[in-house]
């Protein structure tokens, strides 16, 4: 048995471990899916929601579907505070946006009074990207591209496509797509991992 | 010192043999990146059938380079699995070895 034994490409598994199954994928498709429908039966209050939903998807997918086939691991301090600077960024990301807002509000700039759901699309763009960044899965970045133009294509061509609302279409449409590429990524590790019978 | 029939003229290290075999060395390189792991993902990352797994965990266990710790995680045991500090010195030294010997 000789193979070459390479740090860097186990790094990469370990952090496949955390991005192979698709349950991120189908956590953002969620999101994404989740948020166009809920505006499509006009309860924007609710959107508060969105976040826990997928991520009891994600938690519950792990531990009772991934763990069992893949195992578990406890990441090293390197990875920890990767995934600790990604959550306040996210945070902070967050927090800036809603200030912004309400300040463009306060001081009625015409631009972003007109395009709010475009900035939302591009903060979402982000943050999913940024995700990409964490996970090492470039995938997460065609996702976000794929979210804000949806987004800000739906807000431009509002109002003047009339047959049907092209922001909700193009949300849902974008949420759909990374929902099913989640979903083969999913069935895809799931044939690839059986799962280990033995008890250790 | 190398000498004139020495079959490895260039060579002054010595390889640390239980490091040195490639499903051992496997295990330690993806310990050495985490804080802990259990048995079931090196089983889904390194190839080996269990009992093979096993026996090479079991090697390097008695040779102090792991650290073995068996739990339950709700109804299910688990073992995990975390490298030395001598077990870190001896990889890292090993691959210094390594570095000497192909000069990479």
């Amino acid at each position: 048995m000789s193979e070459n034994i390479n740090l860097k490409e186990i790094q990469r598994q370990i952090y496949l471990f955390y991005a192979e199954d698709g349950l991120a994928d189908l956590a953002v498709g969620l999101v994404i899916i989740g948020f166009g429908i809920f505006l499509l039966v006009d309860l924007p209050a609710l959107v508060g929601l969105l976040g826990l939903v997928p991520l009891l998807v994600w938690y519950l997918g792990k531990q009772i579907l991934v763990i069992p086939r893949v195992g578990f691991i406890d990441p090293n301090q390197g990875m920890k505070s990767r995934f600790r600077d990604f959550f306040i960024t996210t945070c902070l990301l967050g927090i800036g946006v809603l200030v912004f807002f309400l300040l463009t509000r306060v001081s009625g700039k015409t631009f972003l009074s007109s395009y709010p759901l475009t900035l939302f699309g591009l903060v979402l763009a982000l943050g999913i990207s940024s995700l990409g960044m964490l996970l090492k899965a470039v995938r997460f970045y065609l996702y976000g591209l794929l979210i804000f133009l949806a987004m800000a294509g739906g807000e431009s061509l509002y109002g003047k496509v009339t047959a049907v609302d092209p922001f909700l279409v193009g949300v849902i449409c974008a949420g759909a797509v990374i929902l099913i590429a989640g979903s083969v990524l999913f069935a895809r590790f799931l044939s690839k991992y059986p799962l280990i019978r033995r008890d250790n | 010192m190398a000498e004139k029939n020495d079959p490895n003229p260039n060579v002054d290290v010595e390889i640390n043999r239980l490091v040195h075999e490639p499903a051992r060395l496997k295990i330690l390189a993806y310990l050495t990146l985490v804080e802990s792991a259990d048995f079931t993902f090196l089983v889904s990352r390194i190839g080996l059938t269990m009992g093979n797994l096993s026996a090479h965990i079991s090697k390097l266990e008695e040779a102090g380079y792991l650290k073995i710790k068996k739990q339950f995680k709700g109804n299910r045991p688990q073992t995990l699995l975390s490298i030395t500090s001598k077990g870190r010195e001896a990889f890292e030294a090993y691959r210094e070895e390594m570095f000497q010997l192909l000069g990479e």
